[in-house]
């Protein structure tokens, strides 16, 4: 009976550390676009520098460069491409269609400024750093996993 | 909403070679293309200027809307739509795998055969299917004129080339009208394999005694096909021309040419690349008679090696055939984009 108690709450904290390192990559927008989905393509080619409309807008995006590892998991699970390939796509595409270029911001807080100040533009970021910031509001979650 | 505007200047130096000939600092080609495009609200900007020692203009000046997310107007110089190499390549060098384009795909000031800009309106619809991409383009306007003292980027081996109609200087009667359209169909959109074909149809002034105008038309079909490290692209065009007016009686020329490319991505910094190009019932066309840069049968090699994420340095051996003589040629290019 002790050893299957203490079995048991060995268990339960293996499963509270899991879900303790688990996080959120988050895509994030002003208001405006709170109740605005993108489908999986939508987000490739919003972050290509295609023109993606919501409520009759065009939407800007803007990338998050303030880590290795959301860009890695962005490149991965967002855009199913390498880091080279994009930058190399992003290019061909400017020049032969002129498609917006695709600003990487810094850190999370310039991300922050940028969307609070730009109705109808999108970025990502961890959920955890975004948590209960005024006028940014999570569109979707675009990738969960292990930190 | 601010607009958004970005310039990338495209560099590059050329250095080529014929077999059994000096060299000589004519063999140098420096030449820079200045790309500035800008977006906004559903508003597009393209502008490309091409320097070289020989002459610069505009080669795109082009103003877009897209009422849509699937449709966009054009209306300025634009690049005729057709083909592969055409559309997805334009002056920049840095960004095709290759220092020469394939001969039927060459800008007309280069010896090139067909139209590479038009001046008036085009209309692009892409419609998407999960991941597949399907692309229709309409395109009409104004077409080329023929320049009987060629030159151009290269001097084009001296003979009358095709010039297209200017953004800001052209003479209206000097240009007849010319349409284009253009189908593509990608299984993934995001990827680089497409397929798909096109029409061109363009009314040429020629100023002879023997003949005053030229109809030409373009029927193509390409595929651009990439498995892991191997990449393939193969187009075939059949070309059909009437020439008329003029103290002749009226002559009609068709000719097809085509070429496969193969390349391999060694690894992320070397490519190795060959292309074959030829073509059939050339000989004595009327049309390749009068426009004598086309090289209906060519041979080529190239490697090519990238560094530092924005440069690249190509290399390339042809065999160029033409009907009264081959010429051996070896090229060496620098290029890269800004910043």
């Amino acid at each position: 009976m002790r050893v299957r108690i203490v079995l048991q709450s060995i268990l339960f904290l293996i499963c509270m550390s899991g879900s303790v390192h688990a996080r959120e990559l988050v895509l994030i927008g002003p208001e405006s676009l709170a109740k605005a989905h993108f489908n999986k393509t939508e987000l490739r080619r919003l972050f290509l520098g295609f023109m993606i409309y919501k409520n009759g807008e065009v939407v800007n995006a803007f990338r998050n460069d303030s880590s290795e590892k959301m860009d890695n998991v962005f490149m991965q699970h967002v855009m199913f491409m390498s880091r080279k390939n994009y930058e190399r796509r992003l290019l061909s595409l400017k020049f032969k269609k002129g498609n917006r270029d695709i600003k990487a911001l810094d850190t999370t807080g310039e991300v922050l400024s940028i969307i609070s100040r730009n109705k109808y533009s999108v970025s990502y970021a961890w959920s955890d750093e975004i948590a209960d910031k005024e006028g940014i509001h999570v569109l979707q979650v675009l990738w969960k996993g292990a930190k | 909403m601010s607009a958004d505007v970005e310039i990338l200047i495209f560099p590059q130096v050329s250095l080529f070679h014929e077999r059994g000939t000096d060299y000589s600092s004519e063999d140098n080609l420096p030449s820079v293309d200045l790309f500035l495009h800008g977006n906004w609200d559903k508003f597009r900007f393209v502008s490309e200027y091409f320097w070289s020692e020989e002459e610069h203009h505009f080669e795109r000046f082009q103003i877009s809307y897209n009422p849509g997310e699937q449709s966009e107007f054009s209306l300025g110089r634009f690049h005729t739509p057709f083909g592969y190499w055409h559309t997805e390549y334009h002056h920049g060098s840095y960004l095709q795998p290759t220092i020469t384009r394939p001969s039927i795909d060459e800008f007309g000031a280069d010896g090139g055969i067909i139209p590479g800009h038009m001046l008036g309106l085009m209309y692009e619809h892409t419609l998407q299917k999960n991941e597949a991409g399907y692309e229709l383009i309409f395109a009409a306007g104004l077409g080329p004129e023929i320049d009987a003292e060629g030159g151009g980027h290269h001097g084009a081996h001296g003979g009358a080339t095709l010039h297209d109609a200017e953004i800001f200087d052209f003479e209206r009667d000097a240009h007849e009208n010319m349409y284009a359209i253009k189908f593509a169909y990608k299984p993934d959109e995001f990827a680089n394999d497409q397929w798909g074909g096109h029409y061109i149809q363009a009314d040429i002034k020629l100023d002879s005694t023997e003949h005053h105008h030229i109809e030409l038309e373009v029927i193509g079909v390409f595929a651009n096909l990439e498995y892991e490290a191997i990449k393939l692209l193969t187009s075939a065009y059949h070309i059909e021309t009437r020439f008329s007016g003029g103290s002749h009686e009226e002559e009609k020329g068709r000719f097809t040419s085509a070429y496969v490319q193969v390349g391999h991505n060694m690894n992320e910094k070397w490519l190795l690349w060959g292309r074959l190009e030829d073509s059939v019932n050339d000989q004595h066309d009327i049309y390749l008679e009068t426009l004598t840069g086309f090289i209906p049968e060519r041979q080529a090699i190239g490697l090519r090696y990238d560094f530092y994420s924005n440069q690249a340095l190509k290399f390339e051996w042809l065999v160029n055939h033409r009907e009264d003589e081959t010429e051996k040629l070896f090229l060496i290019e620098w290029s890269a984009v800004l910043p």
